[in-house]
């Protein structure tokens, strides 16, 4: 398998958490259904494509049923549940390439971070980057066989940017944000 | 997120209503019966006290439950003001992981 089909592995699995979290962010503080539905959308497509493909097991439909159904009731609380299940699965089943793995566990911390500096939680915002950081180091020769040395090297870059941005007060959130959008990018 | 505080606490003020409102009276009512009647009269009052106290109890742990969403409303807003300074200890932690970010970086090139 090239570096080019690897890398779209890699995509999909950052993707599928970054569209369950845009689904359910959707739906508070005021409920926006067609974001929600937007990103419920994408997260379908991308978890089915996934199962035919082989590369996640078929039981993973469930995660579709579930979050329908959460996504119904408007119930972060399961959404969010479902999401870390999902995660969880990927993160421990033998089956399940090596790629997935890595990338729905980057997308989680990144987007775990994201979310603790939109609640002005700067501590333990930079734990969970300390440990993104020991993550990719433990599993950086895995990762660079999936994903360009220049989109790590931006990222890295990135994410030092953020850093830099949270030494500062007041602080600038947009700019943090827009920052991330940027790592988002890459993947999506 | 705000919503859901608010939805919570309405159901709580909601159980306040039900739980104190009608709980309280039985529970005099309940009182008022052990008192008047000294005959076996005296042992109707056990349902109602049974009833009221049960209800009551629902109202004050309902009570209980709206205080800690207020609480944490309030502490949700408390959160969102940025302190003036940084403590040190984060700007050391910032510094640190900025330099183990580039030598990360320059491993990975």
């Amino acid at each position: 398998m090239g570096l080019g089909r690897c890398f779209d592995n890699f995509r999909m699995g950052y993707a599928l958490v970054h569209y369950a979290l845009l689904t359910a962010s959707a739906l508070y503080p005021e409920p926006d259904f067609e974001v929600a539905l937007y990103g419920f959308g994408l997260y379908t497509d991308i978890l089915l494509q996934l199962i035919d493909e082989g590369k996640l097991p078929r039981g993973f439909t469930r995660y579709i049923h579930d979050f329908a159904m959460a996504l119904k009731e408007m119930d972060l609380i399961r959404l969010a549940t479902i999401m870390n299940r999902l995660v969880h699965d990927v993160a421990t089943r033998p089956e399940i390439p090596t790629t997935l793995r890595h990338a729905v566990q980057i997308s989680r911390m990144v987007h775990e971070i994201e979310a603790l500096i939109d609640v002005d939680e700067v501590d333990e915002a930079l734990n969970r980057l300390n440990d993104l950081i020991n993550y990719i180091s433990e599993h950086k020769s895995e990762i660079l066989k999936c994903v360009p040395e220049d989109v790590i090297d931006r990222i890295l870059g990135r994410l030092k940017e953020v850093l830099e941005l949270l030494g500062k007060t007041p602080l600038p959130k947009d700019e943090i944000f827009a920052r991330f959008v940027e790592i988002h990018q890459e993947f999506l | 997120m705000a919503e859901v505080y608010e939805r919570l606490l309405k159901e709580a003020l909601t159980w306040v209503g039900i739980g104190l409102g009608i709980g309280i009276p039985v529970f005099i009512a309940a009182i008022l019966i052990f008192l008047k009647f000294k005959d076996r009269r005296r042992f109707y009052s056990i349902p109602l006290f049974l009833f009221g106290g049960g209800l009551m109890a629902i109202g004050f742990s309902a009570l209980k439950d709206y205080f800690e969403i207020k609480a944490r409303m309030g502490g949700s807003q408390t959160h969102s003001s940025n302190p003036q300074k940084l403590p040190s200890e984060i700007e050391k932690k910032i510094s640190e992981l900025i330099k183990r970010l580039e030598e990360l970086r320059a491993r990975l090139r």
